[in-house]
């Protein structure tokens, strides 16, 4: 099981967007012993962060009674390597960073700092995308993309350790997808024996987030079939009202070229709600 | 520490929450945080959807098979050219481009639905930049940007407002709530934003007063973006209809090919030239696939659809047509659908019963006091001589006429309006010196220090709370109406904050409000019943109220309590979903005091207990559930344009008996499905056993590859289309829904078609073929003749007259899976008479007309043959009409069932 985190790292380029993903570091940190949230600002063109840009984020932490600590880094092209030179390296320490708010006719994740991070393991790392930012970091109701493979929802276990203390309500999603040529021939009866896995599946995740994290007050379960597990998430984590969409990231899930097809550029581009990709730090990082 | 977002932020706060002033952005900052953000837009337009959705119906599995086909056929034709496979190839190629045609028209909707998000949005805002207001295009907002509302504007970002003077907004497209809400810059309880009475949302508009407010959310960010983006651009599950129809082909796709490719290589084996084998495989898989089949089910759907419209029921999505015949549950709204949505005053109540507990009518002066008091606490408009607003205010001006007073001279002295709250479920209005108030009993009630002038203790309140209990009971809406006279200091003009005047209020007497029941709707909810259909009742209403209208319209028993079969909002909220799934198999059908929100968590229960859900929504937050449903049913007059846009079905009247009777049309539609794939299914059993004869035996061909394709794409068609159009068998409604499991394409009906129907028609045609053949001399042993030999020649058309004729039995069998299908009257449904002259004329033309003749390499017959081939109408019919009576026979002696197979 991973280690339960105890630092919060930002990476911040300025952008409303990572003040957006601010938001949810001092939600989080708050729950931390000490409270406290490094920033660590990735120049644009050399400049450091505008004063006012600081003070706002400090008036932010303030109010949350959360100590801000600031750290300029380096001009890099190598802005992933940067920000992990900077972080411990093990399973204590999370970056959170961010995709891109916009798509300017690119991908949403591709070629982004967090989609560099997640590629790496040397600590844990938290990417997001924010389209609610009237949240102010605040998912009262947040969603578990889970599915069959090993260990995920172990993996999964410190960012919800991190995100529970603020959830009224927890949904554990799981959609199995079946190929189109297959689903218009799927019967009925095979089609409830694959919804009752799914749900078995779910039963067992959830028994395993229990042993470490300790879940809000409701927790709902929720399996689908289809044909594309992408944008049948997203609809259900639309349906639970879900306010952030948590996943597990792996090698399968990243782009490795720019592809509408892609499973997270598909999610990420159909969410309704934040989403966030986290990969836990490799054993042994 | 404070749990917030934005809305639970006081206003000073807001503004450095989000790095702006009160004097907004300057324009480098806006210009900054638009490049980051991107524009405010909902979308970024597509404008090459059209072509990609016809591609994707060029690559379905379908028409690919037949475009192959196509292509083979163009092959076999430079190597014989006198053989027509070009025709052939032709012909095949138009079907293939015809059902993607077809499919192409029925799914493309992207374009429509596009156009109606983009009207939501204004198209120039005003917008502080460095303190001074300018005037923008909506899309160049970004966060943080302060912007200026007024009266009848719409707002382009979801924005928190800093200052409001007499703000109300109408959230309508979002929300599906037709009431204005009243907006102040204050921090809100709210624990959700959608909730929250101090945030403007994107697509909605200003009712009246103005604003200011602080963007936080633009474009896709929106609340309104956000949902509507979902509901367009997921994909709809397929129907059980799609799922059927697609396995099918397959099913037959596999054993066309499959056929064809055993033939191809037994032919090469036994030595035949590799162009004959290439022709035999091309006639089996022909022989096999009905090529003119998904025309017809699309065609079928069409007219399906046409009569649903004439029905009020606007169908935007040819599969729902059959999706409603198989829906076991109907979620229905209540006000509008159930009801005629028209509140009528039919009772005034003093506010305090007799001594015996009952209702004391309200007469006299105290009549008058109360429906002022209520009319002040109200508005309306005169324009153009007729009185505007909300339909209970504009009564209580009638009776305000009725009763000789002026309602007037109320809308000259009334100084200020507090409007219906959703939230705090009153309204309010002030004079100069007297303050009202009307509303819920319960929302009153806490301000009420008097009952008709007499000082009120706890006593009185409990009576008056039971008063309230007994009228709602009996299925009314009671609007509870207090006042007080305002002292020297509240006198003066100008707006008080709410509580300072709802204090010390008198009770003068309470409303009674009846919406009354589509007449229609007790027998439509009585023939859903009778069809297996549940129904469900989800409203905003009082348990009591609901419950009430839920036993008028048959929906609950007739002496069922609210406590036994309705649950509130509120405990729905803090059920489980196996809690849920509990209530409702144990006899919940009421589901009041609820949001449209709630209604998603109300149809996944039932989907979890593997029911077939059909759900009614009208507002924007409905619109991803309705398209993601089973089958999302829109309200035409009450509906915004998204939820319309994301339904499958439309009720056009917004009636719920039209949604019955399309259930009764759905059912009709794959009823009516099922007997025409059944009949064309039946030639394929003449046209295959040829193949299979002249494989394995040294017999000519009885049917040339042109000829099937006469049958399946010619002759089949009409009679097809009009077992399409059929009209509902008596007693469909009388029968369960169609299970989950009951499939298009049983082993039953291919039995039914191949094995016994088909097997009889192509013994009796291949009886002609070999009698034509006996009488031109040929045996067998005898070499095979020419295609151009005139014996062999007239000896096909034999054959296939043989099977035209016979289709002409099959046909009216068809009608009917238990009767005769002559009982009907073939005048009923005049295309079948088309279908059966088609066949006639064309059995007939294929031996004497020339022309036809020629394309079909026919030749004339004597006409004793011809009659001959009559026989094989009342022989197929006979032998079907003998087998149901059988079938009838034993399903009364025992459980026997007849399934989709006739």
């Amino acid at each position: 099981m991973a280690e339960r985190i105890q630092r919060i790292h930002v990476a911040d380029d300025g952008s409303e967007h990572a003040t957006w993903i601010l938001h949810y570091a001092l939600r989080m940190a708050r729950h931390l012993d000490p409270p406290r949230v490094q920033v660590l600002h990735v120049p644009n063109g050399g400049a450091s962060l505008p004063a006012v840009h600081r003070a706002r984020q400090e008036s932010f932490a303030e109010r949350l009674g959360v100590e801000l600590v600031f750290r300029d880094l380096p001009a890099t092209p190598d802005v992933a390597a940067a920000l992990s030179d900077h972080v411990r390296p093990g399973a204590e320490d999370v970056v959170l960073v961010g995709f891109r708010a916009h798509r300017h006719g690119r991908g949403l994740a591709l070629g982004t700092g967090g989609h560099a991070l997640l590629e790496r393991h040397d600590h844990a790392v938290l990417a997001m995308r924010v389209v609610e930012p009237g949240n102010l970091g605040l998912p009262r109701v947040a969603a578990l993309g889970l599915s069959e493979s090993p260990g995920l929802v172990e993996r999964l276990a410190p960012a919800a350790q991190l995100l529970a203390p603020d959830l009224e309500e927890l949904w554990l999603l799981h959609v199995t997808e079946v190929q189109r040529r297959f689903l218009g021939a799927l019967s009925y009866p095979r089609l409830r024996e694959l919804e009752r896995h799914g749900l078995e599946t779910l039963e067992r995740c959830e028994a395993t987030l229990r042993r470490t994290v300790e879940l809000p007050p409701r927790v709902e379960r929720c399996t689908d079939v289809a044909e594309a597990w992408p944008t049948q998430l997203v609809m259900d984590a639309h349906r639970a009202h879900a306010h952030l969409l948590l996943l597990g990231a792996s090698d399968h899930l990243l782009p490795r070229r720019f592809s509408l097809s892609n499973p997270l550029e598909a999610v990420l581009r159909n969410a309704a709600c934040d989403v966030a990709v986290f990969r836990a730090a490799s054993p042994g990082a | 520490m404070p749990q917030r977002q934005i809305q639970n932020v006081p206003p000073d706060e807001v503004l450095s929450l989000l790095g702006s002033a009160a004097e907004g952005l300057t324009n480098e900052e806006a210009a900054r945080r638009l490049k980051q953000v991107g524009p405010n837009v909902l979308s970024e337009p597509d404008r090459h959807a059209w072509l990609k959705a016809l591609g994707r119906q060029l690559i379905n599995f379908f028409t690919l098979l037949l475009l192959g086909a196509a292509g083979i056929c163009a092959i076999a034709h430079q190597a014989a050219p006198d053989e027509g496979m070009d025709l052939m190839g032709w012909a095949l190629s138009g079907v293939a481009l015809l059902n993607a045609l077809f499919a192409f028209v029925q799914e493309y909707r992207a374009e429509r639905a596009m156009q109606a998000l983009l009207g939501f949005l204004p198209q120039q805002v005003t917008v502080l930049r460095a303190g001074h207001p300018v005037r923008l295009t909506a899309d160049q907002l970004v966060p943080g940007d302060v912007i200026e509302v007024g009266e009848g504007d719409r707002i382009a970002a979801d924005a928190r407002l800093l200052a409001g003077e007499g703000l109300s907004v109408d959230n309508a497209p979002l929300t599906g709530e037709s009431r204005a809400m009243r907006c102040r810059p204050e921090a809100s309880d709210a624990a959700r934003t959608v909730d929250a009475d101090n945030v403007l949302f994107a697509g909605c508009s200003v009712l009246r007063g103005s604003g200011r407010a602080v963007v936080f959310a633009t474009g896709r960010r929106t609340e309104f973006g956000r949902i509507a983006m979902l509901s367009t651009e997921v994909e709809r599950a397929p129907s059980p209809l799609e799922r059927e129809t697609a396995h099918m082909v397959r099913v037959l796709t596999a054993i066309a090919v499959g056929m064809g490719v055993a033939f191809f290589v037994y032919g090469l084996v036994a030595g035949r030239p590799l162009l004959v084998n290439l022709v035999f495989m091309m006639g089996i898989i022909v022989a096999n696939v009905p090529e003119g089949l998904l025309p017809t089910f699309t065609l079928a759907l069409a007219m399906g659809s046409t009569r649903m419209a004439k029905r009020q029921v606007l169908v935007k999505s040819l599969g729902a047509v059959e999706t409603l015949g198989a829906v076991q549950v109907v979620c229905t709204d209540k006000t509008g659908t159930l009801t005629r949505n028209d509140l009528r005053l039919t009772e005034t109540v003093a506010g305090a019963p007799d001594a015996d507990g009952a209702p004391r009518a309200c007469e006299g002066d105290a009549l008058r006091a109360l429906i002022e008091a209520a009319y002040l606490a109200s508005e309306t408009k005169l324009v153009e001589g007729e009185r505007r607003g909300d339909p209970l205010d504009v009564e209580l001006a009638g009776k305000l006429e009725e009763l000789g007073a002026r309602p007037e001279a109320i809308d000259e002295a009334r100084a200020e309006v507090l409007p219906f709250d959703v939230n705090l479920r009153r309204a309010g209005g002030r004079s100069a010196e007297r303050f009202a108030v009307k509303g819920a009993w319960m929302a009153l009630r806490p301000m009420i220090a008097r009952v008709e002038g007499e000082a009120a203790d706890e006593e009185a309140l409990a009576a008056t709370d039971a008063l309230v209990t007994a009228l709602t009971r009996r299925g009314k809406r009671v609007i509870a109406v207090a006042s007080r006279p305002l002292g020297p200091d509240e006198e003066a003009a100008g707006e008080r904050p709410r509580e300072a005047l709802e204090r010390d209020l008198d009770l003068l007497g309470l409303l009674c409000l009846e919406d009354p029941l589509r007449p229609q709707v007790p027998d439509a909810v009585a023939a859903a019943k009778r069809a297996g259909v549940e129904v469900i009742m989800v409203t905003g209403d009082h348990p009591e109220t609901a419950t009430e209208i839920a036993r008028q319209a048959g929906i609950v028993e007739a002496g069922a309590e609210a406590e036994q079969v309705a649950m509130t909002g509120q405990v729905l909220e803090a059920k489980s979903r196996a809690e849920l799934e509990a209530a409702l198999e144990g006899g919940t059908r009421v589901f009041a005091r609820t949001t449209p929100a709630q209604k998603m968590k109300i149809v996944q229960a039932l989907q979890g207990l593997g029911k077939v859900v059909a759900m009614t929504g009208d507002g924007v937050n409905d619109a991803p559930a309705l398209r993601a449903a089973e089958l999302g049913i829109a309200m035409g007059k009450q509906g915004t344009d998204v939820a319309r846009e994301a339904a499958q079905i439309v009720l056009l009247d917004d009636d719920f008996a039209s949604i019955v009777a399309g259930i009764q049309e759905g059912r009709t539609v794959f009823a009516n499905i099922q007997k025409f794939t059944n009949y064309v299914l039946v030639s394929n059993g003449p046209e295959i056993l040829p193949y299979i004869l002249f494989i394995l035996f040294p017999v000519p061909l009885a049917l040339t590859v042109i000829q099937i394709l006469s049958i399946d794409l010619g002759t089949d068609i009409v009679p097809s289309m009009a077992l399409g159009r059929e009209p509902p068998e008596e007693g469909i409604m009388d029968l369960p829904p169609r299970s989950r499991e009951e499939s298009l394409l049983s082993f039953r009906l291919i039995a039914h078609s191949y094995f016994f129907l088909g097997l009889l028609e192509a013994a009796w045609s291949l009886s002609i073929f070999a009698w034509v053949m006996a009488e031109g001399g040929w045996r067998i042993g005898m070499p095979i003749p020419a295609s151009d030999d005139p014996t062999y020649q007239a000896a096909t058309g034999a054959a296939l007259s043989t099977i035209l004729l016979m289709q002409i039995g099959n046909l009216i069998g068809r009608r009917s899976r238990t009767r005769s299908g002559l009982d009907a009257g073939l005048f009923r449904n005049p295309l079948i008479v088309v279908g059966i002259l088609v066949q006639i004329v064309f059995s007939w033309a294929v031996l004497y007309w020339a022309p036809l003749q020629t394309v079909l390499a026919t030749g004339p017959v004597d006409l004793e043959i011809y009659a001959f081939a009559w026989l094989g109408v009342p022989l197929i019919w006979g032998a079907d009409y003998l087998r149901k009576r059988v079938a009838g026979w034993l399903r009364a002696r025992g459980p026997s069932p007849d399934a989709a197979a006739q």
